[in-house]
């Protein structure tokens, strides 16, 4: 956004912007978690924060899917799930599953294009 | 596991992770857990899980959690490569391929590649709700908590900071 009004310099300055605040809070609240985080309190509250928020990335996953499919379910439904196998049931390492998935999936969206 | 060697780590770690990022910060939150936690044993599942909720629950954007790792492992140095090892390749990427991908945006090749790429996405992010749902959601409670927070945040406009508030609170006074 910031290269797109005032080129590299703009582009610094947003940057720099959107993380010197947020930074400089996070390692405060480390510094805390760090300090507090054995207390029996702090660790639950941080746990039931942490379940929200994987709830919050679930709906961000489903936002994302329903789109693709309800346009494309046989392209896309097989990508989503091979992934998610791979990924979060198999646990391999990322960069081995981006260097098989990702032509794979960009392929079968060329090969069936509408 | 501080010093030189969990520095060096760090910035090839999240360097690799930099350059994988093109589905967000929540598309690469599996291969940051498996590293953390399962290559490096850098710390628990828990201890990334609680750090992952201080990062979505602080303002700012999603991708900190990786400050929080890197300040973890190594203090304010730790912080501050993890950081820079992150954003500098994806924003020299963003700064010299934008112009580029606005160009040749609408070319059929060029959709064909975002089409591709965004069940990848789909498949990431949903792995992300999964791993650390796995390691949060300890009993049911917990397990309500991420079904109700997922239900308000799909269907409804209302902001899940409140879910995260509710949650903060049922979790502190020992329920979940």
């Amino acid at each position: 956004m910031g290269a797109r009004f005032r080129g590299l310099p703009g582009s610094i300055a947003a940057f720099l912007g959107i993380l010197g605040l947020p930074c400089v809070i996070i390692v405060v609240l480390g510094t805390l978690y760090s300090r507090y985080g054995n207390l029996p309190e702090v660790g639950g509250g941080l746990l039931a924060v942490s379940a929200a928020a994987s709830g919050m990335i679930l709906a961000m996953a489903g936002k994302i899917a329903t789109p693709l499919l309800q346009r494309r379910p046989l392209e896309s439904a097989p990508v989503i799930i091979a992934v998610f196998v791979a990924v979060a049931l198999l646990r391999f390492p990322l960069p081995w599953v981006l260097l098989v998935a990702a032509p794979v999936s960009v392929g079968i969206g060329f090969w069936r294009r509408p | 596991m501080k010093g030189s060697g969990a520095l060096g780590a760090l910035a090839i770690n999240f360097l690799i992770l930099s350059l994988l990022a093109f589905g967000g910060a929540n598309a690469i939150i599996p291969e940051m857990q498996r590293q953390a936690v399962e290559v490096q044993h850098w710390m628990t599942a828990t201890q990334f899980a609680a750090l992952f909720a201080i990062a979505q629950a602080a303002p700012g954007p999603n991708v900190m959690v990786v400050t929080l790792v890197g300040w973890q492992i190594a203090g304010v140095l730790g912080a501050v490569v993890a950081t820079a090892a992150m954003m500098g390749p994806s924003w020299v990427l963003t700064f010299t391929v934008f112009r580029a991908w606005d160009k040749f945006k609408y070319q059929p090749w060029c959709m064909a590649i975002q089409n591709g790429l965004a069940p990848v996405t789909v498949g990431l992010v949903a792995s992300s709700a999964f791993l650390l749902a796995r390691d949060a959601d300890r009993d049911a409670i917990a397990f309500g908590l991420t079904a109700a927070t997922a239900a308000l945040a799909y269907w409804t406009r209302i902001n899940p900071l409140w879910a995260f508030g509710v949650a903060a609170i049922l979790g502190v006074a020992g329920f979940s």
